[in-house]
């Protein structure tokens, strides 16, 4: 059947295909402008909640970034630390295995005490060791320096050491020097490493201040001219050294797992910054295409309508 | 026979016609007036006069039989019925729109990237718990947390109230037309009493009837006299309540407006959008769902940050608190939480805890109390790790509890809402594009039916014109008759 055509059909339909070619044309100009392929979810709203996800999934991840870089920065400096008291405790074996030899004078004894005393005054810098204005071995007091020397004698000599306060109990130590860092979606490290090195006694034990103790005990010695007594010190230090050790390797093995989890963690957040560009950014070679054929046909719709709503019958009589 | 009989032909002829013409004129004038459908004249001859010639009848010339328009009911039927359907669509999707709006997403200003940022401001505290200024960056995105989830919760409020003013707009509109038809019923019967057609006031009736059906579903009847013939009035109800009938026009008032009456058209799409049947497609829906990710995320941390210690060696307080409308703390240990909404917590009500907010010293970010307190950020840890806890939605009370038995995170929860509405959203847009195109294709067969066609008018003029000329050159030739029979006949 022939469709029986009025000048407004005509004029409606054209007002109609130029209105949607005009929207489509908007479309593809928002996108190139706004350089976002999605402006409000119902645009694609599975990509939309892709993308939700994908943001704050890369907002997660850069926080784990940021903390496993401050946790292997802590933990290398707590190993650098611990490398210092390493190389303290091995002079100090040293010094008492010289000091146990019988073939020293008085004197000499005396200049190896001296040492010795040096040393503790080093240790409890290194003791004092932070990383950002927090103090690698204070637990968790960082407001101020945790070890200070509490006695002197009447050379001068260290004699006492005190561990955050006089009534610091050793019970307190396991929980309050934790520090846990989470390096990914429910995993948590803790970094607070080489805690118990000062604190340890040659049993295994906790005692305060264990290693500054038994160095003041060797000075002391030296000091009395006391061979024999030095003797068994060498095998608690070696003790000591191998405690350091130990805490180093647990240290080790945190920054590696540190720096595996970290290379890991580049590799996906390089995906998801990949992911949410494809999600949210225009492509614009592709949209631009669009946009210049779409521009072509709505130029076309307008220039066909002018010659279309124009002629009539009129026209044409007389 | 007389001479006169046929100059009498001519001359009904002639005005035969001229009305015709005066039709042709009409319809062009017309030929863009809203509702306009086109007139014809029916023309019939007129009763012949048998028995004068052996022949058989002679005619008698033309007569008008009616002025009719051209009009398709079922067409018009199909347009009213699909408007409305388009109508009640275009509502929901407008509503639907101006959610989005409000969630603002996934712009890197939304929730979700608030949310993002909340999560690992907790973090950083649990790095450096001590830091002040630290605290202080937990505090400014825990506000701006309460503020964007209130000021959200607000938006939407706002938009079911205006859905609520729409609606009184939309009845006020019903009753105006419903007016209009039933004066133009009273005008359309005094006319058809005559025995004439009253094609404009009908074409005006049906123009008040396309605009109702665009804001209810409405169905027609058509009154009857006392011996069952059609008056020419038509009796109109809207879903199932009666606004015009052969008395007059009914008023309604927004309580007999209810999803039950009215079906289709605005009215009902707006009944629907600003309604609680707990679809996607209602303001409601998201409102609750805000109030359940409020609700969840407060009582989630506040259960974690009351078992911390603050730097004072205080236990925590809550973290989130809820306002009552009177701006009271609502006390939260009085809540029952499988229906914390009955105690009056939303999404509209939350804040930080004001001690929190004048003294962040006030977080509890540590475990335990003692020598070593400041130092210690496992509360704050454990708070971060909220993140990716996966919480557990009871439908039935609508709470997201932080359980072994979750299987979706606070910002999941999120997400999964934000995608509800862009599916919700999308879908109704497209069911107003295909709506629209039905439309408009309904609209154009019935402009292919009723509109004026101006090339058609043009011929039309042309050929009355040359009938008339006819006519009357029909009266020139008889004039030349009868003078050749006064003038020339001389005896």
């Amino acid at each position: 059947m022939i469709m029986r055509v009025t000048t407004k059909m005509l004029s409606q339909s054209l007002i109609n295909n130029v209105n949607t070619n005009l929207n489509r044309m908007e479309k593809y100009q928002n996108q190139l402008s706004s350089g976002r392929l999605i402006d409000r979810p119902s645009d694609d709203p599975v990509a939309t909640s892709r993308l939700l996800a994908a943001k704050s999934d890369l907002k997660a991840q850069e926080q784990y970034s940021s903390n496993m870089k401050d946790a292997a920065g802590w933990l290398d400096t707590v190993d650098g630390a611990l490398e210092s008291v390493g190389n303290v405790l091995q002079r100090a074996r040293e010094i008492a295995v010289t000091g146990s030899s019988g073939t020293l004078a008085q004197a000499s004894m005396g200049a190896l005490a001296d040492e010795v005393d040096n040393m503790v005054a080093e240790l409890v810098q290194t003791a004092n060791s932070s990383y950002a204005d927090k103090y690698l071995f204070g637990g968790g007091k960082s407001g101020r320096t945790p070890f200070e020397v509490a006695g002197r004698d009447n050379h001068g000599r260290i004699t006492d050491i005190q561990f955050i306060s006089a009534d610091f109990d050793k019970s307190l130590l396991a929980e309050t020097y934790s520090r846990k860092i989470e390096i990914e979606a429910g995993v948590t490290i803790d970094i607070a490493c080489g805690k118990t090195v000062f604190h340890t006694d040659t049993n295994g034990n906790a005692e305060i201040n264990a290693v500054f103790n038994k160095l003041i005990e060797l000075r002391e010695k030296l000091d009395a001219g006391d061979q024999n007594a030095i003797n068994p010190l060498i095998s608690d230090i070696d003790k000591y050294i191998d405690n350091v050790l130990s805490e180093r390797a647990v240290g080790g093995a945190k920054s590696k797992r540190i720096e595996i989890a970290q290379s890991r963690l580049s590799a996906y957040e390089l995906n998801l910054t990949d992911l949410v560009g494809k999600l949210e950014d225009t492509d614009y070679a592709i949209t631009f295409t669009s946009y210049t054929s779409q521009k072509t046909i709505y130029q076309a719709s307008l220039a066909v309508g002018a010659k279309l709503i124009q002629p009539s019958l009129l026209d044409f009589l007389r | 026979m007389s001479l006169f009989f046929g100059i009498n032909i001519a001359l009904k002829g002639m005005m035969a016609q001229q009305t015709a013409l005066n039709v042709t004129s009409h319809n062009i004038a017309n030929a863009n007036t809203e509702g306009y459908s086109r007139q014809r004249v029916n023309l019939e001859t007129s009763v012949p006069i048998s028995g004068l010639a052996s022949a058989g009848q002679l005619g008698s010339g033309v007569d008008i039989a009616e002025i009719v328009r051209i009009k398709d009911e079922f067409l018009n039927y199909q347009v009213r019925k699909e408007t409305s359907r388009l109508e009640n669509h275009i509502a929901v999707s407008h509503t639907l729109q101006q959610v989005e709006a409000v969630f603002n997403e996934p712009l890197d200003t939304g929730f979700n990237e608030q949310l993002s940022q909340f999560w690992n401001s907790w973090q950083e505290l649990a790095k450096a718990p001590e830091s002040s200024p630290v605290r202080t960056v937990v505090k400014e995105a825990a506000g701006s947390l309460t503020d964007t989830l209130r000021q959200m919760s607000a938006q939407l409020h706002e938009i079911k109230d205006d859905i609520n003013s729409q609606i009184q707009l939309a009845i006020k509109e019903v009753n105006s037309l419903s007016t209009r038809v039933a004066r133009l019923n009273d005008q359309i019967v005094n006319v058809n009493i005559t025995g004439q057609n009253a094609n404009d006031f009908m074409d005006a009736r049906d123009l008040a009837l396309n605009e109702l059906a665009a804001l209810g579903n409405i169905s027609l009847t058509d009154c009857l006299d006392a011996n069952g013939k059609p008056t020419g009035a038509i009796e109109v109800k809207l879903g199932n309540i009666t606004i015009v009938d052969a008395a007059g026009a009914h008023e309604i008032s927004s309580s007999d407006i209810n999803p039950d009456a009215v079906t289709d058209g605005e009215l009902a799409g707006l009944l629907q959008a600003g309604g609680n049947s707990g679809q996607s497609n209602t303001v409601q829906f998201y409102i609750d769902k805000l109030n359940t990710l409020a609700v969840g995320i407060a009582k989630s941390i506040n259960d974690i940050h009351t078992t911390g210690k603050d730097l004072d060696g205080n236990s925590g307080q809550d973290f989130f608190v809820f306002k009552d409308n009177e701006g009271e703390l609502i006390d939260l240990t009085a809540v029952d939480w499988n229906d914390p909404w009955s105690s009056g917590l939303s999404a509209a009500n939350i804040y930080l805890n004001a001690n929190i907010e004048n003294d962040v010293a006030k977080i509890a970010a540590s475990k335990q109390g003692g020598i070593f307190l400041e130092g210690n950020g496992d509360i704050a840890l454990a708070i971060a790790e909220l993140k990716h806890t996966l919480m557990k939605y009871d439908p039935a009370s609508q709470m997201l509890t932080n359980s072994n038995a979750g299987n979706l995170s606070l910002g999941a929860f999120y997400q999964d809402m934000i995608a509800e509405l862009g599916s919700a959203a999308r879908e109704t847009g497209k069911t107003v594009k295909n709506q629209q195109t039905l439309v408009d294709q309904n609209i154009k067969r019935r402009e292919s039916i009723q509109g004026v066609s101006l090339d058609e008018e043009t011929v039309n003029m042309v050929l009355y014109q040359h009938a008339f000329d006819a006519s009357a050159k029909v009266i020139s030739v008889m004039d030349e008759m009868m003078d050749t029979i006064i003038n020339r006949l001389k005896a």
